[in-house]
């Protein structure tokens, strides 16, 4: 078979097909540029409110501690959970993750992921971003850490879950 | 005869290697196309554009499909090569019981063509307004993974049925039926830009008079003319294997044998898939 070189563009006879498909790509390759950088400046975008969403979270946590330590030193704050260590799962993104909280003096102490299996280590160790934050608020009702949402949200709904228990009847 | 024994070898390495993907990267056109969907979804909450395993597969395939063609198209595209085993079945029926399915005539072909640039746009823009998962449990796309995985424990979509029980009806009438009016992936693939260079030419004066022997096997119906629609390409060799005269030829390929080529390809595309994908 013979050899088959072809440097397309020179020579005057590919004219007419070495025309038409530069002119596509090129064509193509435009759009590409054009909209790699449309994602691109979206992308800047989003992680400048992306930021300002988590310092903003920083912030309220920050309040809500400061407003809890005072109500509690005027002994105002209800101990809204009874003392003991509680242990629950929940689903996360491959499978079950099961946490364990320790209460102690009326307030959520401490947070562990004991067990994980199925989660990516990588998004796991983003998700556990909740749990200080959940310790700030000494409440479940906080929001999912962005790009690791069902890890997340796993950890969350297992401490709900583990202090079904240690919701004091008022 | 000698042709036609060439034909067969790039068809016959062409199926193996097809194979080869079907087995141990199936999921590739899925994870690829959950990226379009998780970079729009992701636009549409505001939320930042992480490089998760399906954007990773997306802009690996791409950037293969940027330098090398619609390979992955032709060679490693589990449900593309699931529509060339249901054609080749199809054919040998035909063949066998004398009897001959209705086809779509050519010029239908190309309009039809367009389609699955609107089913991109459609589930794309779906997706940029945060509505496309009412829809997404009905995708045939989901039903064919299931199977292929060979999970039949699972609740299946019933309009998802019957649009993949469609589509194979689709498949053994025309030759890579959804991938050339369907397929959303396939698509975005042939909105990038391809460089000429890896692309199938003809050289003119070396062309027997008359011959268009590469247009008629075809099976994107891509006018070896003028290759207004060269994107269509899917690089499947069937016209450079079956050109008697080596006019058309893939200038990257430089002069290779088709077979060869082709392998070599696909030992690069799975190295990239294993070390980056897996």
């Amino acid at each position: 078979m013979p050899q088959v070189f072809c440097f397309c563009g020179t020579g005057q006879r590919k004219k007419g097909m070495g025309i038409v498909m530069k002119k596509q790509f090129f064509v193509r390759l435009c759009s590409l540029i054009v909209m790699a950088a449309c994602v691109g400046i979206y992308q800047i975008n989003a992680s400048a409110w992306e930021k300002k969403e988590a310092d903003n979270q920083k912030k309220i946590a920050k309040i809500e501690k400061y407003n809890n330590d005072i109500l509690r030193k005027e002994g105002k704050l209800k101990n809204t959970y009874k003392d003991g260590i509680y242990e629950a799962k929940a689903m996360g993104f491959g499978g079950d993750i099961l946490v364990k909280v320790d209460v102690s003096d009326g307030q959520i102490k401490e947070i562990e992921v004991v067990k994980a299996e199925k989660e990516d280590s990588a998004y796991l160790t983003a998700a556990k971003a909740i749990i200080d934050t959940m310790i700030d608020r000494q409440n479940t009702n906080v929001d999912t850490v962005s790009g690791a949402t069902y890890s997340s949200t796993g950890i969350k709904n297992a401490v709900t879950e583990a202090l079904k228990d240690a919701v004091e009847e008022s | 005869m000698a042709k036609n024994k060439k034909i067969n070898i790039v068809s016959m390495t062409r199926a193996a290697i097809q194979l080869i993907f079907f087995i141990a990267a199936p999921e590739l056109f899925q994870a690829s196309f959950t990226g379009i969907k998780y970079i729009a979804g992701q636009m549409h909450e505001g939320n930042v554009i992480e490089i998760t395993s399906f954007v990773l597969c997306l802009l690996v395939l791409c950037g293969f499909t940027i330098v090398f063609g619609r390979f992955f198209c032709g060679f490693a595209c589990a449900f593309g090569s699931f529509g060339d085993a249901v054609y080749a079945i199809s054919q040998f029926i035909q063949k066998k019981t004398k009897k001959k399915m209705p086809k779509i005539p050519e010029k239908y072909s190309v309009h039809l063509q367009k389609v699955k640039y609107v089913v991109l746009m459609a589930i794309v823009i779906m997706c940029f307004l945060g509505v496309y998962n009412e829809f997404a449990k009905n995708s045939p796309w989901t039903v064919f993974s299931k199977l292929q995985a060979l999970e039949f424990k699972q609740t299946f979509s019933v309009i998802g049925i019957i649009l993949l029980i469609l589509i194979v009806v689709g498949m053994s009438i025309e030759e890579r039926f959804f991938c050339q009016f369907f397929c959303p992936m396939g698509a975005f693939f042939a909105l990038l830009p391809v460089i000429p260079f890896s692309q199938p030419k003809k050289q003119k004066e070396m062309c027997i008079k008359g011959c268009s022997l590469c247009q008629r096997r075809c099976p994107a119906h891509i006018d070896t003319e003028d290759k207004k629609n060269y994107y269509e390409c899917i690089n499947c060799y069937k016209c450079v294997s079956g050109c008697p005269k080596s006019s058309m030829h893939i200038a990257a390929d430089f002069g290779i044998n088709s077979a060869v080529a082709a392998v070599i390809k696909g030992i690069l595309l799975m190295g990239i898939v294993y070390l980056w994908l897996k």
